[in-house]
């Protein structure tokens, strides 16, 4: 046999074939000619003319194209030392390039890809959370110093700090009138109201402010004006209102001639003088329209302005930048006598400046998305170590290229980069699509942001919501640059320092044996596992939380139960004095719907966190004085209240039908206002007092009844002391009425607000929704979070598992041959696969053990997010490493099963 | 013309070769040659590349075979899809060669 190769190759070398490629035309043309040369010698040609004929056969010109147009293209050679490699153009090319190494692999590249993408969505939109919530600069001028002003009393509860105190009209004048404290102050105060167009009435909010809340946050007008200043702190009593310019656009169709025409709030006119700027919707973030607070006398109710006793607006000060924290402190501290001086209220308490930007959310909610940015980031890592993983493995395949390019003279930093380039148009591809995924994830969290701001509970400056901006753009881009840099640095590193020697003499040795290659692969998988480790503690945590507050007795029987809130208004002629009568009529017709079996009323929602508190200055024989007496919260409630909440009675009786207004004044106590005001005495028929409108003039009212406790402030929160008092005797304008059904109480619905309609003709009816669906709202934030830490860790164990594999393949591959001798001779194939698994579960084990002083630290971050479970949970924690070992044996099952079923022919034959 | 002819039957003649029995490269042109008579010599130079491009398609699939003594060998088979390849260039061509020898008025015996 002749040795055809080098002719062969010759005429092959305009082809550009892979190497190994080649190597098969070059066997398979080579049997060729010798089947010629043999035909024709054995037809008596001569040896020398049957291989120049033999050679004739491969003379057509296009030989060469034709094999390369039939057979896959060659790998693109890393160049070495090639002009192209400096500058950007250099850059460019070697990204070129990546991408083309990329698509010879599709299924590494479309995998990396996913993994990437899936990993910068998470960080994407959470970042934007983020950022809306708490980095993005308040849209306010100098918003630094801005700052709400808070009266504070010694006798401040705890939970309720978190709330913003309030101020009545009289101490804010004083304050107004005499402090020296700020530059500017401004008065602004929520209220729902009845926006009439035409006929038909929308509910909305507006804000009541003192003609300096615009000037104070540095707003100047879309259009039109804003309110004139004036001596007066209330403003003059002009009949004005400034609209948003979202009303502006929506009612008004964004015309200029809207100034002078005429809004009706509550049936009120007022004149527009004004559009605020796109975007502002107040301090609450949920204004529509401005009306100068001197007009609370008729929109809230007449004579709120002159109680020096409720306190009902905000205050938002800018703060006098020269005077500095001591002066300012001082001053407050003067402003502080003269306002409880002036208003004989003085109990101890200050005045405090609190930060604009520190309450923009809740320190829970602040909390809250800082750990699931932490928890994204992690869940990057993860996968940038996957990909890290998967990169080792490759290069591993080319180390011997890459030492041949090396010992040709090409610079180590260029092959660096040339790999980096690799791992950078994979972050690149998957930061593409992370960011079209995260478009879809804002939107999703835009349509949770309702319920979530609604179960923070305490004030928020609303913001705009979260959505993909510049800034989220800017930060996706620094994770892309950065998840490149991770995932790519350590291969090129790894391989930029091939060991020429080895590589090089190594040479009949089959890709992917670098032992340095296996170390590297399982540190990755130590990482990978930690992570995991760390996320799966986090998210178990939180979910046994989320279970624990499920099953929290609320105190109410929510299924069956719709609630809404009528809103009458007193144009209407619905005056508080009719209040009593309005309930007891609507109520009778909604108990008239068949499928009704009870109905009853409050002023608030159990776990709504907006019940009236009072104090108890009176119980039975003590007496308390006002500063010092027990706080309550205060309910009136129809005969029908336990029924339709599903509240128990524990002793005495119910309120009836016979307590109502002319009869004697009674109430019932929660256990925990039983137990907390009487003690151990038996507060049945003693009498008590109360700081509320129910009782004047030192009336008592008998504690005739006991009932179970319910929980009106947060689940967590413990149950209120509440004090229960007849509707029957004394009901506000606005309450919510509880409908208990037999049936879906949905479906009744539509009865149910024809009922109202007939029984109260033109009031509106809101917030109609089932109970159930409120308590849902209630934990949406708990859910929320456990939904997406879960949604973390399940993220982090898939990878970490998918290491595993990789590792334990790996290993199964790089050990064929000894596998095979040990398995002819004798070994047990079972045996086998277990010293594999166990192998590469090792690294499994390192990395749980590095995970779980990891999570240990990690979790108490999550500590006031957490109830009725430490961080340290046992449960969890075990709960946690079944998983990771199911987990871990998964992973490394198919792998071993291979390495068992290793053809000791096969393999040895290869060798 | 011949040459016209021979580039676009050759693909079918070697479908049809491996009809029955998977065959080596050398074989193929040898039994081409053989079989036309001597009319139709395929170049080592076209034949290989032209079964690339078949096995690229899916159409026949090679297979490495070992004799003692002997070089390695890559044998050629026809999969299903060079199966039915086969069948329909079967059909077309004998309805070419019909419209053919009707128009030109070749008269078979």
């Amino acid at each position: 046999m002749h040795d055809w190769s080098e002719e062969i190759r010759i005429r092959l070398a305009r082809a550009g074939l892979r190497p190994e490629d080649e190597l098969l035309v070059v066997e398979e043309l080579s049997a060729h000619l010798d089947d010629v040369v043999r035909d024709l010698t054995a037809r008596g040609v001569s040896l020398d003319d049957a291989r120049a004929r033999a050679l004739d056969e491969l003379a057509d010109g296009d030989f060469a194209r034709l094999v390369a147009s039939a057979r896959a293209a060659a790998v693109p050679p890393i160049p070495i030392g090639s002009q192209r490699g400096g500058g950007i153009s250099g850059v460019l090319f070697d990204l070129r390039l990546g991408a083309r190494m990329l698509r010879r692999n599709p299924v590494f590249a479309v995998l990396s890809i996913v993994t990437i993408a899936l990993a910068l969505a998470a960080n994407a939109t959470i970042y934007s959370a983020l950022r809306s919530l708490m980095l993005k600069p308040l849209p306010y001028e100098d918003p630094d110093n801005l700052a709400f002003v808070q009266l504070t009393s010694p006798r401040e509860s705890e939970a309720r700090i978190d709330t913003l105190t309030r101020w009545s009209w009289p101490k804010y004048e004083v304050l107004h009138r005499t402090q020296r404290a700020y530059a500017a102050l401004a008065g602004f105060s929520t209220q729902d109201v009845a926006i009439f167009n035409g006929g038909t009435a929308e509910r909305a909010a507006i804000e009541l402010a003192t003609p300096s809340y615009f000037p104070v946050l540095g707003i100047s007008p879309a259009t039109g004006r804003l309110f004139d200043a004036t001596r007066d702190p209330r403003g003059d009593g002009s009949p004005v209102a400034v609209i948003s310019h979202a009303m502006w656009l929506e009612r008004f169709g964004g015309d200029a001639s809207v100034l002078g025409r005429t809004l009706d709030v509550n049936r009120q006119p007022f004149t527009i003088i004004g559009v605020a700027p796109p975007g502002f919707a107040g301090l609450s973030g949920s204004a529509v329209a401005w009306i100068p607070i001197a007009h609370a006398n008729t929109l809230v109710y007449d004579g709120v302005m002159e109680e020096t006793g409720n306190h009902w607006f905000k205050v938002v000060a800018r703060r006098n930048a020269s005077l500095g924290a001591e002066g300012e402190r001082a001053a407050l501290s003067r402003a502080y006598n003269a306002v409880g001086a002036a208003t004989a209220s003085e109990n101890g308490g200050a005045i405090i400046s609190v930060p604009l930007d520190s309450r923009r959310v809740t320190p829970a909610m602040g909390r809250t998305v800082m750990i699931l940015f932490g928890g994204a980031a992690l869940v990057l890592l993860i996968a940038c170590a996957n990909i890290a993983s998967l990169l080792v493995a490759r290069s591993t395949a080319r180390e011997q290229e890459v030492a041949v390019r090396l010992a040709l003279g090409a610079g180590r930093m260029r092959l660096v980069r040339q790999l980096l380039a690799e791992s950078m148009v994979l972050a690149t591809a998957g930061g593409v699509a992370g960011i079209l995924l995260a478009q879809a994830g804002t939107r999703a969290l835009r349509a949770m942001t309702p319920a979530l701001l609604a179960s923070g509970g305490a004030d928020l400056l609303t913001l705009e919501p979260a959505r993909i901006d510049v800034g989220v753009l800017l930060f996706t881009l620094a994770a892309i640059v950065v998840t490149g840099v991770v995932a790519g640095l350590l291969p090129a590193l790894r391989a930029s320092r091939t060991d020429l020697n080895g590589a090089l003499r190594d040479g009949t040795t089959a890709a992917g044996h670098g032992r340095s290659s296996a170390r590297a692969r399982s540190v990755l998988v130590v990482v990978q596992t930690a992570v995991a480790v760390v996320l799966l503690v986090g998210a178990g945590l939180l979910l046994r939380t989320f279970l624990h507050t499920r099953a929290i007795p609320t105190g109410v029987e929510p299924s069956h139960v719709v609630t809404m809130r009528l809103a009458p208004l007193e144009s209407d002629g619905y005056t508080a004095g009719r209040a009593v009568q309005l309930y007891t009529d609507v109520t009778n017709r909604i108990d008239a719907i068949p499928g009704v079996t009870a109905t009853s009323v409050d002023r608030c929602l159990p776990l709504s966190g907006a019940c009236s508190t009072t104090v108890a200055t009176g119980a039975g024989a003590q007496s308390f004085e006002l500063d010092k007496a027990p706080e309550v919260d205060i309910h009136f409630v129809l005969p029908g209240h336990l029924d339709a909440l599903g509240l128990v009675l524990k002793r005495g009786r119910m309120l009836t039908d016979a307590d109502r207004d002319g009869t004697s004044k009674v109430v019932l106590l929660s256990e925990s206002a039983a137990r907390h005001l009487f003690g151990n005495a038996d507060p049945l028929g003693q009498r008590m007092k109360l700081a509320t409108a129910y009782l004047r003039d030192d009336a008592s009212a008998e504690v005739v009844g006991i009932v179970s406790d319910v929980r009106y402030d947060g689940v967590t929160d413990p149950p209120g002391r509440s004090v229960y008092a007849p509707a029957l005797q004394m009901a506000s304008r606005s309450m919510y009425v509880f409908v208990r059904t037999t049936g879906n109480p949905a479906d009744l619905a539509p009865a149910i607000r024809a009922a109202v309609q007939e029984a109260a003709p033109g009031v509106p009816v809101t917030t109609l929704q089932t109970m159930k669906h409120h308590f849902a709202d209630v934990l949406a934030r708990t859910r929320l979070m456990t939904l997406l830490l879960g949604g973390f860790a399940v993220f982090a164990l898939t990878l970490a598992m998918v290491g595993v594999f990789g590792v334990i393949t790996f290993n199964v591959e790089q050990r064929r041959a000894e596998i095979g001798l040990r398995l002819a001779l004798g070994a047990q194939p079972h045996a086998v696969a277990a010293r594999i698994a166990l192998h590469g579960l090792a690294w499994f084990g390192i990395g749980i053990t590095v995970g779980i002083p990891a999570a240990f630290a990690a979790s108490r971050m999550l500590q006031g997010l957490l109830y009725d479970i430490a961080p340290t949970d046992v449960t969890t924690y075990a709960c946690v490493l079944v998983t990771l070992a199911a987990a871990g044996l998964a992973g490394a099952w198919l792998p071993s099963r291979r390495a068992a079923s290793v053809d000791p022919c096969c393999t040895l034959r290869s060798q | 013309m011949q040459q016209e002819l021979k580039k676009g039957t050759t693909p079918m003649l070697i479908l049809a070769l491996l009809e029955h029995e998977a065959r080596h490269g050398y074989d193929l042109s040898r039994m081409i040659e053989l079989r036309s008579g001597g009319v139709v010599h395929v170049h080592a130079a076209s034949l290989y590349p032209l079964l690339y491009r078949l096995e690229r398609a899916k159409l026949i699939a090679g297979r490495w075979v070992e004799k003692p003594g002997e070089r390695r060998r890559r044998f050629y088979g026809l999969t299903p899809a060079g199966r039915r390849q086969l069948a329909q260039q079967r059909e077309t061509w004998s309805e070419f060669v019909r419209a053919i020898g009707e128009v030109a008025g070749v008269r078979y015996a």
